[in-house]
């Protein structure tokens, strides 16, 4: 009888999911998955190699992998995949270990609920990373997706009724605070910023930090605003420009803001914002008319066009497995939102939001961005306005039930905006 | 890099990914003849497919080779064996202003109540061994510096620039002897109990021989301080901290002990700890036994500090020094101690290092997990950010950014009407350390896990040379040593992924 005996491994970089009866693999390095259906046998196996004592290795005696077909078929596959590997015993005298993916992070907030002294509050503004200042909601447009597109993407948007304007006062407190923080990016937006009383201060203001900056304004706000814009936007060498556009353009209007735009030398970035079709078509006539080079597309979901975006924004496993995660950025997406994680908004009343798409966590006026992010943290876990920044796809309906669940993006803007957990085609709809 | 366990196991170290892979023995030889600029595949094509020899492990085939082959092209894809970058752990810059935030976020203030004791313990750090340390004359802090000084800090702590929010700020005593010095600490503690902290509270903490805590544990107690008291083991193995006269101090220390658990038994166990120091007198194995028999408290070790010895003391320092290594070593509780101790050991300190530094999987908080900073630059060393962690007042009113660093370190001082710290000058201080390291650590093979303060290393020397230097050869070792200590005891792994942090 043949007594020779194996380690065998699955490799660290090697991502593991089971849900219910279903066992699936993926290799971070080379792509490629593995997937099988009710076959306990291979989930127990897993599931000892994943044992704190075994840490990715066990034994296997050559006699067990001969006699059970489907333990045989896994090893294979794993082999041929390069997701695992048999080790003669015979060449070691102790098992091997893999070091198996963790995520020990030192301030993790979910310290605090094992470790009484864990002091979540220590070195808080490192949890800022964005920080985007509506500095008015002035604006005399009147554009359709004004109330909806902002709390799906970076855009304007205006208030009627009660006029706010965000006094240099608390844009100055705001400056203060993130100076020596972790902010990599500030975005300004409107209303029209070009209406802000200040905006000269505003400016010299936020050049005093040396943090990048983009000034997002909409091109039908450029012209009506000439003389000041060409004044501001001299001071803005060292920021980002980004002028929304959507349709339909004005084409009247863009033609004479395009000379204003070249001839003040920014280079600014056109966000075209699509919610449909042709709009596609249009921009690619736009750009190619205008010789715009530095441009994106933005989808504006408007209730609906849905059609669009399943055909448009929808992802698919392909799209996801090309993305290729590395096993730690899956892993993190386990433990926080990596879209939403860090990003504070300030409206020109001084609200302070998390995400635009829930209630606010304090007012400028009142808290400190410091005490609010606080209540950010401790309150976190118990309600949905704050969680977002920790709001995962193990926690929501559809996606918790899938594999790709921490391989596909988290959780976005455009999915709490639009009330779906799942832009994809993976599984069913929600 | 690849590398073998005792164990005779095979691993794959890559810098760039900073991950350990177990690997299969050909493919440990694919590697290891490619670093060799063979290729394996050009052999066995010279052997007309007769089978190759791998050591320790047997003859393969051509399949076996095509198939480990093509995994190391999967490694190689994945920049697996792609040189480090190793300006990234070298390259970072002090700024007078990140050490003023620094300043500004600090959550620790320590003050030197008095350079006076109570005992004349052998092994002293102010004793006839050392060079590095200011006169000590019976000088006791002058209230007002130390309440300058709180003033000055807590102007600062309450600035928008305060990173924290309701969060400790800890205020420790320190000596000499701090209990020898109780009205200064009252006065402290009575000062700061009605200042008004925007975004922070004040607890409070001492390191106490014990001699006068019978006198003075009930204002301890009834003002919540921590306690640390230093303690070597039973009478025999204590038997270096000694009264001026020579005499043990050991009974009194451990009657005052017994005093406390019996008045304050709960307060006992949750605030009072113990550190003990490893000399030619005791062992590790023997403080172990003695605490786990007779405290249920926290206790850790520590060495006689072996930097700043006067060339004329050497031999004598000898005498009375031991590394708390060399005292495990042949321990029969060796293995019980390090599990349990987890850190505080020196195999499970460089475990833990190991670990935190060497396998990718420890970050600092999300941002650090969520790639922002990606293109920070670190500075060379294991060398704090000055007042980062600390800030120490010593006895003669000089700023200092740790109390067990020489005194050529400090980094300002107080009188009783101002505090100066000269921020740009620190920066400066330290850039040009970092400037003399930058050669060495560009060289070492250790230069992303290495745990050593600089200030503790002799760094101001005009001929400085990292002692701590280690080239591939010292890094294969280290990580041979350790693997085959994790294989022995996997379970050691999740245990220090879970619960042991660096704060």
């Amino acid at each position: 009888m043949n007594k020779k005996s194996y380690w065998f491994t699955l490799e660290p970089f090697v991502y593991i999911s089971i849900k219910k009866k279903n066992l699936f693999l993926y290799n971070t390095l080379n792509r490629k998955t593995l997937e099988y259906n009710n076959k306990p046998i291979l989930i127990n196996l897993v599931k000892k190699l994943q044992a704190k004592n075994n840490l990715l290795v066990i034994k296997l005696e050559n006699e067990y992998i001969n006699n059970n077909r489907d333990i045989s078929n896994f090893i294979k596959d794993i082999r041929e995949g390069f997701m695992g590997d048999l080790i003669d015993t015979s060449s070691s005298s102790v098992k091997p270990i893999q070091m198996m993916p963790y995520l020990n992070i030192q301030r993790d907030i979910r310290r605090a609920e094992r470790e009484a002294r864990f002091d979540i509050g220590k070195d808080i503004m490192n949890h800022l990373n964005e920080m985007t200042i509506f500095v008015n909601n002035r604006c005399d447009r009147n554009c359709k997706m004004c109330s909806s597109a902002y709390k799906q993407f970076l855009c304007c948007y205006k208030e009627t009724g009660h006029i706010n304007e965000l006094s240099i006062k608390y844009i100055q407190e705001i400056i203060d605070a993130i100076r020596e923080s972790r902010v990599y990016k500030i975005n300004v937006l409107g209303g029209n910023i070009f209406k802000y009383s200040k905006i000269e201060t505003l400016v010299s203001l936020l050049n005093t930090i040396n943090i990048p900056k983009s000034y997002y304004i909409h091109y039908l706000n450029l012209i009506s605003q000439k003389d000041r814009m060409i004044q501001i936007t001299k001071e803005l060498s060292g920021s980002k420009i980004q002028i929304l556009v959507h349709f339909p353009i004005k084409k009247n209007v863009f033609e004479k803001s395009m000379p204003l735009i070249t001839g003040i030398n920014i280079n600014p970035v056109f966000t075209f914002i699509i919610e449909k079709e042709s709009d596609i078509e249009s921009t690619q006539e736009f750009v190619s008319l205008f010789g715009i080079d530095n441009y994106s597309f933005t989808p504006y979901f408007n209730g609906k066009n849905l059609p669009f975006f399943e055909k448009h924004v929808f992802i698919t496993k392909k799209n996801i497995l090309e993305s290729k995660p590395s096993i730690t950025e899956i892993l993190s997406k386990n433990v926080v939102n990596r879209s939403l994680y860090g990003s504070i908004t300030i409206l020109s009343n001084g609200d302070l939001k998390s995400n635009l798409n829930f209630d606010k966590i304090g007012n400028i006026k009142k808290d400190s961005i410091r005490h609010a992010i606080y209540n950010q943290l401790k309150e976190g876990k118990k309600s949905i306005i704050y969680n977002t920044w920790w709001r995962t796809r193990d926690q929501v309906e559809w996606c918790k039930h899938c594999h790709y669940n921490l391989i596909c993006p988290s959780i976005s803007n455009y999915e709490l905006a639009m009330g779906r957990n799942n832009l994809c085609r993976i599984l069913g709809k929600s | 890099m690849v590398f073998k366990t005792k164990n005779r196991n095979r691993y794959l170290y890559s810098p760039t990914e900073n991950k350990i892979i177990a690997i299969h023995p050909v493919l440990y030889d694919i590697i290891n003849f490619k670093n060799r600029g063979i290729d394996i595949k050009d052999q066995f094509k010279k052997l007309n497919g007769d089978k190759i020899k791998i050591k320790d492990y047997g003859y393969v085939s051509s399949s076996e080779i095509e198939y480990y082959y093509q995994k190391y092209l999967l490694f190689k894809e994945n920049n697996y064996f792609k040189k480090e970058e190793v300006d990234k752990f070298i390259n970072g810059r002090l700024t007078p202003e990140k050490i003023e935030s620094s300043l500004h976020n600090n959550k620790d203030i320590v003050f030197e109540v008095t350079d006076a004791c109570n005992l004349k313990c052998k092994y002293c750090a102010y004793s006839e061994y050392y060079h590095n340390y200011d006169k000590r004359d019976n000088k006791k802090l002058s209230i007002k510096k130390a309440l300058r000084l709180i003033d000055y800090l807590v102007n600062i702590w309450n600035l928008d620039t305060n990173q924290s929010q309701n969060t400790e700020i800890r205020i420790g005593f320190y000596g000499g002897e701090p209990l020898l010095n109780v009205p200064l600490i009252k006065e402290i503690v009575q000062y700061t109990k009605k200042i008004n902290l925007f975004y922070n509270y004040f607890t409070y903490g001492i390191t106490t021989n014990g001699v006068l805590l019978d006198k003075h544990m009930d204002f301890l107690v009834k003002n919540k301080f921590t306690i640390l008291i230093s303690l070597d083991g039973n009478e025999k193995n204590n038997a270096f901290r000694v009264f001026p006269d020579g005499k043990s101090s050991y009974g009194t220390v451990y009657k005052n002990i017994l005093l406390f658990k019996k008045k304050f038994p709960g307060y006992f166990e949750k605030n009072v700890s113990f550190i003990s120091i490893v000399h030619r007198l005791n062992t590790v194995e023997n403080i172990y036994n003695y605490f786990k028999t007779n405290f249920n408290n926290a206790f850790k070790f520590s060495e006689v500090d072996p930097t700043g010895i006067k060339e004329s003391k050497k031999e004598e320092f000898l005498k009375i020094y031991k590394r708390i290594e060399n005292s495990l070593k042949g321990s029969k509780k060796r293995l019980e101690i390090e599990k349990e101790m987890t850190s505080g050991t020196p195999r499970g300190d460089l475990l833990v290092n190991f670990l935190n530094s060497f396998v990718g999987c420890t970050f600092v908080d999300y941002n650090d997990l969520t790639d922002l900073n990606k293109n920070k630059n670190y500075f060379p060393t294991g060398t704090c950010i000055p007042f980062n962690r600390k800030i120490f007042l010593s006895v003669s009113g000089k700023i200092y950014p740790c109390e067990r660093i020489g005194n050529e370190y400090a980094l300002g001082y107080v009188t009783e009407k101002e505090v100066v710290i000269d921020f740009k000058n620190a920066a400066d201080k330290y850039n040009h350390y970092f400037d003399k390291l930058s050669n060495q650590c560009r060289s070492c093979i250790n230069v992303r896990g290495c745990p050593i303060c600089m200030l503790k290393m002799g760094i101001n020397t005009n001929d400085f040379k990292c002692p701590y230097f280690r080239d591939k050869k010292h890094l294969k070792k280290l990580f041979s040593n350790i693997m085959t200590y994790l294989e022995e005891n996997p379970d050691l792994y999740s245990k220090i992924m879970e619960e042991v942090f660096l704060e």
